[in-house]
């Protein structure tokens, strides 16, 4: 079976009792353990498809970079497919191609994740290829020069041709001062140009050690031997001391900031955001559900008003999230050519205000729990999706059994908490509001 | 409710090799795709019936076996507006009424248009799928098309449009096919035009709709965990749509032009160039389907592809770069997409095509067959292993006229793949002469650099807003 439990009986469509059942419909077999070294391994046994997934998770993100050296994490990340002595560059290519592996990695704030989907039969050298790299990276001046402006070409596309990756940048800035969440894993040119190979082999030498990483091997494999294999390749590597730069921390926000893009553009963007309390904090599960009732879907209440009804926005979406250091709320609306971005901005105001004073009706709130839910169930078909929320959950929370009790949670929440959490995060003072305008004689004709 | 009369069409594959409950493999090899049932109601309307009981889910996806080539002249986008507006209003439901009903049930409605083909989709958990099928049904048998929700689509779409200049890399694919294909039927996307927009009427809807959403035109995917009484239920909700013959028109070959040219679209504020860089491709029938997928692979597929090594890994010149093909009933396009900092771009698109030319010219070698068919082999079974991943493949299979064998021999057909075959499919198929390159950048940084790849002509984006 892929899962533990059997078939699921169809229950009728009330919330009371879909959660329970989803609960125990969507369990499945993990098994956790650590080495000697620190390294975490959580191993997920699934025979559906001969494949598996390796994801291989440090504890590293932008949040451990000094001023002067954005971007170096994800600067980093790139140069991780440059090879060792055992396993040159082309192991990521055409090597690892030659097995029928797919190959990829990736970037946030708080960690750095890197993943290989094969064939099962691959496992084992999966696991010696990812152990190698782990300590034994080559990195090469000639590459470096080369990668860095890959990144900068990467920067230029997400972020400065981009007015979504421009409202990003500038909404990190603008809500922290001091933070490392003031900036964005990209990072800034300047500090791309002034990375160098002292910056590269130190950052390396602590942050991709054993003792700050989450081994996540999901797919057909007999645990027995995959142990076998774990503690063949990894137990010998060193454990490492992790010194982390100085987080500075942000006073409360005060009063409302509001920043200004001026550029090219055919209509105005708007984006609020708010800070929230870090990951670990209880309010983030009626968050979660509070900005599915304020801009997810055509149902929801920003995109009914400014979209469909007023017709001043084209676009609406509002997202929550929690990270290691601090959330977000965020709140952005594409509007339509020739509207007044003040006009969108007290429209969600005046939402935003209904939330925190008008009482939120227990169907509207089981309307943001069932579309949750469909998307916390649509990432779990696959084995590598199971296995990157494996990984995602064991580095962000610490604790993995959490993709299975979080139902709870979010069945727990009531329209009350959603109307306290609105009172206490989502008021005025603590906006910061990004408006792009276009700039005179572009296209916004 | 009248019971259909039901025949099982075909009864694709019954090896063990459902999701559940099996035991691990011998490998990739040893792959097969999950059993399915395939079932013709007395309509005409094909339902693939596809069970999964690893998950509680439902989804449905119906493919209307017409897409925007079938727009007429003039009316350009007609499809997509069809398809915009099928969740606008219902006989029993206003827009935020199905949009509400939808959502109550954490399901939505999506629909999808293609030159060929649309596909209409909703899913939902299982606890919720009664209300899904519903709503599903009324959504794509019973559409109103109000007058007002044209007016609004119709604003939505032209500021979309508008919008789209502000996405680089969309607005790019977005003009490619106009610059291909002309007035060829698939020379404009669903999203049609600003002047065809302008002139879209209701009864250009009510007639698209008419003509071209009918169940003998129609083929729905049932993919989830389900029973047999709940396959009833699917089965009486469709059963009801009234048959009718579709009519459609033929679609002309690749337009005739020959040489390279250059299209640069001028942006002044842009900081990287986009390039796209095009050439007529294949339909999807083609013996050579696979030779072709290979040689794409070999040529820019990711890491370790001849132009990522070549522009990104050697050069440092972009960030991506890709080769990539679309094919049709009819010839497809075919092309090479990738992007680059202004004061790069000749540097960039010379190389680009040096590296495609070598490509053509020289052939691939053994060593980069043995490893696309390694790759290959191994992606089978991860790119088929949610149902409805399988499910799309099998409407869209279906769509071109080919039988499901092709999934099922597909192992053996990967096997025998040679570097002959590929070779003799680059020399047939890949034009290393006749090239559309389409660049959206400065024209200040880029006019010059250009003019050795070929004449070079320029327009302001703003025209393509018009």
């Amino acid at each position: 079976m892929k899962f533990l439990i059997a078939l699921l009986l169809a229950a009728p469509s009330v919330w009371a009792s879909a959660p329970d059942a989803l609960e125990k419909a969507i369990q499945f077999p993990v098994e956790k353990y650590s080495l000697p070294n620190g390294l975490t391994v959580l191993l997920h046994p699934d025979n559906s498809i001969p494949a598996v997934s390796v994801q291989t998770w440090f504890r590293v993100g932008s949040k451990d970079e000094a001023r002067g050296r954005t971007g170096l994490a994800h600067f980093f990340e790139h140069m991780m497919f440059k090879g060792t002595k055992a396993f040159g560059k082309d192991t990521w290519g055409k090597f690892l191609n030659s097995k029928g592996a797919d190959m990829n990695a990736f970037t946030s704030n708080d960690y750095t994740g890197y993943y290989i989907n094969a064939p099962a039969e691959q496992l084992d050298l999966l696991l010696e290829i990812e152990s190698d790299r782990m300590r034994n990276l080559l990195i090469d001046p000639k590459e470096v020069v080369s990668e860095r402006e890959v990144v900068k070409e990467e920067r230029r596309m997400r972020y400065e041709d981009q007015i979504d990756g421009g409202i990003r940048e500038r909404m990190a800035s603008l809500m922290y001062e001091k933070s490392p969440y003031s900036w964005l894993p990209i990072g800034s040119m300047a500090d791309l140009n002034a990375a160098s190979m002292d910056d590269l082999h130190a950052f390396y030498k602590q942050f991709y050690s054993p003792n700050n990483a989450v081994l996540v091997v999901a797919g057909s494999f007999d645990t027995a031997r995959v142990k076998k294999a774990v503690e063949k390749y990894y137990g010998g590597l060193p454990r490492e001391n992790i010194t982390r730069p100085v987080v500075e921390s942000d006073p409360p926000q005060k009063a409302m900031r509001t920043a200004t893009i001026s550029r090219e553009a055919q209509a105005p963007t708007v984006a609020i955001g708010y800070r929230l309390p870090d990951i670990s904090h209880a309010d983030h599960y009626a968050l979660d559900l509070l900005s599915i009732v304020l801009g997810q879907g055509n149902s929801s209440r920003l995109y009914k008003d400014l979209v469909y009804k007023k017709e001043i926005a084209l676009s609406v979406s509002s997202y929550s999230w929690g990270q290691a250091l601090g959330g977000q709320f965020v709140v952005y609306a594409g509007l339509k050519p020739k509207v007044d971005p003040q006009v969108v901005v007290k429209v969600i105001d005046d939402e935003m205000r209904k939330l925190r004073h008008t009482p939120i009706s227990q169907k509207e709130l089981d309307k943001a729990r069932n579309v949750l839910l469909k998307d916390y169930v649509d990432g779990l078909k696959k084995v590598s999706g199971r296995a990157r929320m494996i990984a995602n959950y064991e580095i962000v929370h610490g604790d993995y059994t959490r993709i299975f009790s979080d139902l709870k949670k979010y069945q727990d929440v009531t329209p009350q908490d959603l109307t306290r959490v609105a009172m206490t995060y989502l008021t005025p003072s603590k906006r910061n509001i990004v408006i792009v305008l276009p700039k005179k004689g572009g296209g916004s004709k | 409710m009248k019971r259909a009369l039901i025949f099982l069409a075909a009864l694709v594959t019954a090896v063990g090799c459902a999701s559940g409950g099996r035991k691990p493999s011998g490998g990739s090899a040893a792959f097969q795709i999950r059993p399915y049932e395939t079932q013709v109601l007395p309509n005409g309307l094909t339902i693939l019936w596809i069970p999964d009981q690893s998950l509680p889910y439902v989804s449905l996806q119906m493919m209307v076996r017409t897409g925007s080539a079938q727009d007429p002249a003039g009316k350009e986008g007609v499809s997509g507006m069809t398809a915009a507006l099928l969740e606008r209003g219902t006989a029993r439901r206003s827009a935020p009424q199905i949009s509400e009903d939808l959502e109550q049930i954490g399901s939505g409605f999506g629909a999808e248009v293609q030159p060929d083909y649309t596909v209409a989709a909703s899913s939902a958990l299982s606890f919720n799928k009664d209300n899904m099928l519903t709503l599903f049904q009324e959504i794509l048998l019973k559409p109103t098309f109000p007058q007002a929700e044209l007016e609004r689509q119709r604003k939505n779409s032209l500021a979309g449009l508008q919008k789209l200049a502000d996405r680089p890399e969309d607005f790019s694919e977005y003009l490619m096919p106009r610059y291909l294909y002309g007035a060829h039927p698939y020379g404009h996307s669903a999203a049609g035009t600003p002047t065809s927009l302008k002139g879209m009427t209701r009864a250009d809807v009510q007639n698209y709709y008419k003509r071209h959403y009918a169940p003998s035109n129609s083929v729905l995917a049932v993919v989830g965990q389900y029973d047999n009484a709940w396959k009833q239920k699917v089965i009486e909700a469709f059963q009801g749509w009234n048959t009718k013959e579709v009519d459609k028109g033929e679609v002309p070959d690749f337009p005739a032009w020959s040489g390279t040219e250059v299209l640069l679209v001028d942006r002044p504020d842009l900081n990287q160039a986009q390039i796209q860089i095009g050439f007529k491709g294949v339909p999807r029938n083609v013996p050579e389907y696979l030779d072709i997928r290979a040689a794409l692979k070999i040529l820019g597929e990711s890491f370790g592809s001849r132009l990522f090594d070549e522009i990104r890994v050697k050069r440092g010149l972009t960030y991506g770069i890709y080769s990539w093909f679309d094919p049709r009933l009819k010839p497809g396009p075919m092309g090479i997409y990738t992007f680059t900092r202004a004061e790069k771009i000749g540097e960039t698109v010379t190389e680009t095509l040096n590296t495609y030319r070598q490509f053509v010219k020289n052939g691939v070698t053994d060593e980069e067959v043995a490893v696309v068919k390694a790759l290959m082999r191994g992606q089978f079974p991860r790119t088929f292993e949610t149902p409805e991943t399988l499910a799309r493949q099998l409407l869209i299979l279906n769509r071109y006229g080919i039988g499901p064998e092709y999934l099922q021999n597909y192992l053996a057909a990967v096997d025998a793949i040679s570097k002959s075959s590929v070779n003799a499919a680059i020399k047939k198929y890949f034009d290393p002469d006749n090239l559309r390159i389409l660049v959206y950048a400065p024209r200040k940084a880029s006019e010059e650099s250009l003019k050795s790849v070929g004449k070079v002509q320029v327009k302001d984006y703003k025209e393509f807003l018009r």
